[in-house]
């Protein structure tokens, strides 16, 4: 137990202390020493957190101080809880993650601020560390807004584009969102239960007995978390920022928006599913946000001219269909997706990364094509990621999604189950779309493109493996498969296995069929529209719709900003200045004038005064004759 | 152990060294001045493990006089004599003129802090009370901006009107009193005693308590009553926004959570709602002007109105978790806006405008300016593991539990939550980010590191280990309210 303490609190420091080596002695250390360490650094977490995976058997607590007393009874401790669900994402994190930090050695390779963002970076890790392995809510959501912080601070790292800046301020804000919902659960469940630890928690919701009064703040409190994950993993209606948090560096992209970070939202559920299962409300709304964001956002991905802003939408998506299958009650299927799109997603991301190195900062496609040949590798490792997101068999995404579908088409809900093909189909479509535009036909850029350097190819290469074996974690046992995540993940969640039977094997076998069908679809078409691209997209003015992503930014600055401004003006112009200044300049010179009256009556005439002296006492009796 | 004695010395030492000061040469004055300020500081860290200690003498005749301190008074002590510090030795540099002058006045301001800190008895607590506005008026009227004038007479005329208020309340409460049991008291510990067992007619309890917190209203100040604040900040030198938002303003939370309250908790109680809705209407109010502001010290301003706001709603909800957040959070506002004001402070002597237009790109210039100010900002905005965070989160969590009053306000505070973050982005986003256009400024020195590295250290230590000030708080917290309980039992 001792050195299970001592691993978890390594694994967490070594990437702080890291962070604030860098920041402080980045600029004399020089590039070499920060990148060996930042990814020496990381490799040690990933190791530390193996060690974790295997020496812990079920599920262990490890408490190190107490952070907050709230009450003599109540109190927020700084303890972790190392079980298969946070310890498979806490491996994800730390492994995709030192991958990604070899990759940005080689990618932001003479940048002036070179150690400032390996800072960030590990500052990144140590709190995502933290969302995950947390056995408080105070603790995750310490993690929570931790991640938020250095996703803002990456975001606007060439903070010198005022663009940039601003979006990172946007993804702050639209979170800030996100965590006040958070942080009112919090306090709902503390009312409801007098505890914020998420094991105290889960224990007392099995034991049931919950009066209507509690009931009714634990659907409070589900509703906090669902604005929380839907910030976090940037779904309807707080997916705004994360097409701007594209503003970041590349490996940023790949590592906070699209491998870990955003599915923080889909973690959060799975780990409180049984909360949610008390609300089965709860969990029909995240199935429809869901569903809604993925096919919204897919039809959006598909007018997108700027690759990652492609990708970015097709991330929005993919946690689209974590949340639908967490919503149906399938968090293992989600989680397995969650993993896989880790795999392919970054894979994706660092890919476009590597043409946009190539290229020298170019992220329009229409000034890319033909990249094949002069990006061999790059080329191959994004194949195999865009057919693992298109869903083609045998690949990852393939498997993780067919599990997702199969929840869907069983679920018997009709109108979830055509958002959740469809979705399939366009995915297909539009990054087939993005590998022909990127790859294939004429180059109609201008600069002369490179293949990137080792520490970028080797990256791609491990990632494209790991997302076309990545099925192989959880091949269904219907196909002869060994169900290995399902089995990990039963202690901790709740997921009605499919039976074995002939019927269910022909059903599945269909629906694979089917799901490929759709994705080839979807790919062939794309061949066929954009092999000889000309320069001209689709035209109509339905179109713009799409485009403009559904105006929803410009919907929210209306309704919403630009109000809360006018409001702000007038509360200081017209509350602070005109009424409660004005009501006080008012009674001053009330006074003033009250006075210069007053002083009207001192003429120095004696006439006058003995005049006033006489009322005065005649005033005088005639009071005291009534008081008598 | 430290005996009563320790207690005089601390009263004392703040009026002796405004004298020494005073009589000292041009020259000297400054660094004598931060010297004594560090010995006050000392003097205050040495009664740390102090948990409560009473001195006692009779002045005249019968009349008796009482020095007390606990952990509620402790901490404010502490703070003041931190933030006096720092902000005499920021002075030494900026102020050129009357240095003697100056610098006693704000240990002078110290004297009087400590002393209404201090005081067990309620008419020197007046007297204190009072005698802090004139420091502070000198300090702007004499050291302060171009609208100086409007500015100090504002501050005096609000809150001198406040504290009238406060003495009718005071009198009433006297004669009370003395009607009831023959004898002259202004003893706290006795009168609070006394209408505990024997509580006043509800009528006029209403009135006295209202009186009360009108004058801490407008120290604190709360919504309706703090449109003088922005403009005294506005015109007052740096060293004194520091110790005017830092540590006077908390004067008035403090009266409230020291007399107020615990003499009248059912009249709070009565008021709460009122009081709350006050409480949350500030909040936003004051997020939502601070962001429309392009003066850095009115933002700052209109951000404590906000923040003071979140205060008094952990008081006025009355739980104990709340006012342990609140207290807590007293302390982290004087340190998170202390700091941001002398950040200001550090802009303005290099550049002589207030403007937040003027600014951009100072990250690039000033990357370790643009370090603290992030770090004081997160602080300010609450982030987990800043100090701000546990004072909110304990007024929040605190008040969600609440009896008196409806968890909507939570709700709706938890709104200003957002929107503290939107106002504190924007100011780091136009200061530190975009085009850099002020190539030429100096980033800091050896003098900034001094007090910016005890700050920062001070902004992770609470975050973190928050238990070395949340303990002695708790137990006072918890030692009052069985008191309300006992009371309301009977």
């Amino acid at each position: 137990m001792a050195d299970l303490k001592l691993l978890a609190a390594l694994c967490v420091l070594i990437p702080l202390v890291g962070s604030t080596l860098w920041f402080w002695l980045g600029a004399r250390f020089g590039e070499k020493v920060v990148s060996i360490g930042a990814v020496t650094f990381l490799v040690a977490s990933f190791l530390c957190m193996l060690g974790m995976f295997f020496g812990v058997h079920e599920a262990a607590r490890v408490d190190f101080f107490e952070w907050i007393r709230i009450s003599s009874n109540a109190s927020v401790h700084f303890s972790f809880l190392l079980d298969p669900l946070s310890l498979t994402l806490g491996l994800i994190v730390t492994g995709v993650g030192s991958l990604i930090h070899v990759y940005a050695t080689g990618y932001m390779k003479g940048d002036p601020s070179f150690g400032r963002f390996f800072s960030y970076l590990n500052l990144f890790i140590f709190s995502m560390l933290m969302l995950v392995l947390s056995d408080s809510l105070v603790g995750l959501f310490l993690g929570w807004e931790g991640v938020g912080l250095c996703s803002y601070l990456l975001i606007s790292f060439w903070f010198s584009e005022e663009a940039n800046a601003i979006a990172g301020k946007k993804a702050f804000v639209v979170n800030r969102i996100g965590d006040f919902g958070f942080l009112i659960a919090i306090f709902a469940l503390f009312q409801v239960f007098g505890t914020v630890s998420i094991p105290d928690i889960l224990s007392a919701i099995h034991l049931g007995n919950l009066t209507a009064d509690q009931m009714f703040w634990s659907k409070i409190a589900c509703f906090g978390l669902i604005l929380g994950a839907s910030g976090k993993s940037a779904q309807i209606p707080l997916h705004i920022w994360l097409p701007d948090a594209m503003a970041g560096p590349t490996p940023v992209s790949a590592l906070i928006h699209a491998a870990t970070m955003v599915t923080a939202g889909v973690y959060l559920i799975c780990r409180l599913q049984p909360l949610f299962l008390l609300n089965g409300g709860s969990l029909e709304i995240i199935a429809y946000m869901g569903g809604l964001t993925a096919l919204f956002a897919a039809s959006v991905a598909i007018f997108q001219n700027d690759i990652k802003k492609v990708l970015a939408y097709s991330t929005i998506s993919q946690l689209g269909y974590m949340f639908l299958a967490v919503g149906l009650g399938a968090p293992v299927a989600a989680y397995f997706h969650l993993m896989t799109h880790a795999f392919f997603k970054a894979l994706l991301f660092l890919g476009a990364g590597s043409v946009i190195h190539g290229l020298h900062h170019e992220q329009n496609m229409h000034k890319m094509g033909g990249l094949r040949k002069q990006m061999p590798i790059t080329f191959w490792a994004m194949t195999v990621g865009v057919l693992a997101i298109a869903g083609i068999p045998p690949l990852s995404g393939f498997v993780s999604k067919d599990e997702i579908l199969h929840t869907v088409s069983t679920s018997g809900r009709t109108a979830l189950s055509v958002m959740a093909f469809l979705t399939a189909f366009m995915t297909a479509f539009y990054m087939g779309r993005l590998w022909v535009l990127t790859f294939f036909g004429k180059f109609r850029g201008h600069h002369e493109a490179d293949e990137s350097p080792l520490s970028m190819t080797f990256v791609l290469v491990t990632l494209a493996i790991l997302s076309a074996l990545g099925g192989l974690l959880n091949w269904p046992e219907l196909w002869g498969g060994h169900e290995l995540l399902n089995e990990f993940l039963s202690s901790v969640v709740v997921q009605k296995k499919i039976e074995i039977s002939s019927e269910a094997f022909h059903h599945s076998l269909l629906l694979a069929g089917f799901s490929s069908l759709l994705g080839l679809a979807g790919l062939g078409l794309a061949w066929l529209r954009y092999r000889n691209f000309s320069g001209k997209e689709f035209e109509a003015p339905v179109f713009n719709l799409f485009k403009k992503k559904y105006y929803i930014d410009e919907l929210y600055d209306i309704a919403i900003v630009r109000n809360l401004k006018q409001i702000g003006w007038i509360l200081w112009k017209g509350v602070d200045g005109l009424c409660i200044d004005g009501f006080l300049n008012g009674l001053g010179t009330g006074t003033t004038r009250l006075a210069n009256r007053l002083r009207g009556m001192q003429t120095g005439l004696a006439q006058q005064y003995a005049v006033w002296v006489w009322i005065g006492f005649l005033l005088l009796l005639f009071g005291a004759w009534t008081v008598r | 152990m430290l005996n009563e004695n320790y207690l005089l010395v601390l009263f004392l030492f703040p009026f002796f060294s405004t004298l020494i000061v005073a009589l000292s040469r041009h020259r000297a004055a400054a660094w004598v001045s931060v010297a004594m300020a560090f010995a006050f500081f000392v003097l205050t860290l040495i009664g740390f493990q102090v948990h409560e200690l009473r001195y006692s003498a009779t002045w005249f005749g019968n009349l008796k006089y009482g020095l007390y301190l606990d952990s509620y008074s402790y901490f404010l002590i502490l703070l003041s004599a931190f933030l006096t510090l720092i902000s005499l030795f920021y002075s030494v540099r900026v102020i050129k003129e009357k240095v003697a002058a100056y610098h006693a006045l704000f240990h002078a301001l110290q004297a009087t802090v400590v002393g209404s800190l201090l005081c067990d008895d309620l008419v020197f607590f007046y007297i204190f009370w009072e005698a802090m506005l004139i420091p502070m008026y000198f300090i702007i009227g004499i050291w302060g901006g171009p609208r100086r004038k409007y500015a100090t007479l504002k501050f005096f005329l609000f809150t001198f009107a406040g504290s009238l208020l406060m003495l009718i309340g005071l009198i009433t409460t006297y004669v009370i009193y003395f009607q009831q049991t023959g004898t002259w008291s202004a003893s706290f510990q006795t009168l609070r005693d006394y209408f505990h067992m024997n509580p006043m007619n509800f009528e006029i309890q209403k009135w006295i308590f209202l009186s009360f917190v009108l004058s801490f209203a407008i120290k604190i100040p709360l919504f309706p009553f703090h449109t003088w604040l922005p403009d005294a900040h506005v015109e007052a030198p740096t060293a004194g926004s520091v110790i005017l938002a830092g540590v006077l303003l908390k004067m008035g939370t403090y009266g409230l959570m020291r007399f107020a309250i615990p003499l009248f908790h059912e009249s709070a109680e009565y008021f709460a709602g009122a009081l709350c809705f006050l409480s949350v209407v500030g909040i936003i109010l004051g997020a939502l002007v601070a962001w429309r502001q392009t003066d850095i010290k009115k933002l700052i301003a209109y951000s404590s109105v906000s923040h003071l706001g979140f205060i008094t709603l952990g008081i006025f909800m009355m739980t104990e978790a709340g006012w342990n957040g609140a207290y807590l959070q007293m302390l982290n506002h004087g340190l998170s806006t202390g700091a941001l004001f002398l950040l200001v402070g550090f802009l303005y002597d290099q550049t002589h405008t207030r403007d937040i237009q003027a600014y951009g790109g100072l990250a690039k210039s000033l990357p370790w300016f643009a370090l603290v100010t992030v770090i004081i900002a997160l602080s300010s905005i609450a982030l987990p593991g800043t100090n701000g965070f546990v004072g909110e989160f304990l007024i929040l969590l605190g008040s969600f539990q609440s009896k008196v009053a409806s968890n909507g306000w939570v709700i709706l505070a938890g709104v200003g939550v957002i929107l503290g973050a939107v106002y504190m982005l924007h100011l780091v986003q136009k200061l530190l980010y975009g085009k850099s256009h002020s190539e030429k400024l100096k980033d800091f020195g050896w003098r900034e590191w001094v007090f910016y590295v005890p700050l920062v250290i001070l902004v992770f230590a609470i975050g973190i280990f928050p238990e070395w000030i949340l303990g002695p708080v708790r137990e006072k917290t918890t030692a009052m309210f069985n008191l309300f309980s006992t009371f309301a039992a009977r």
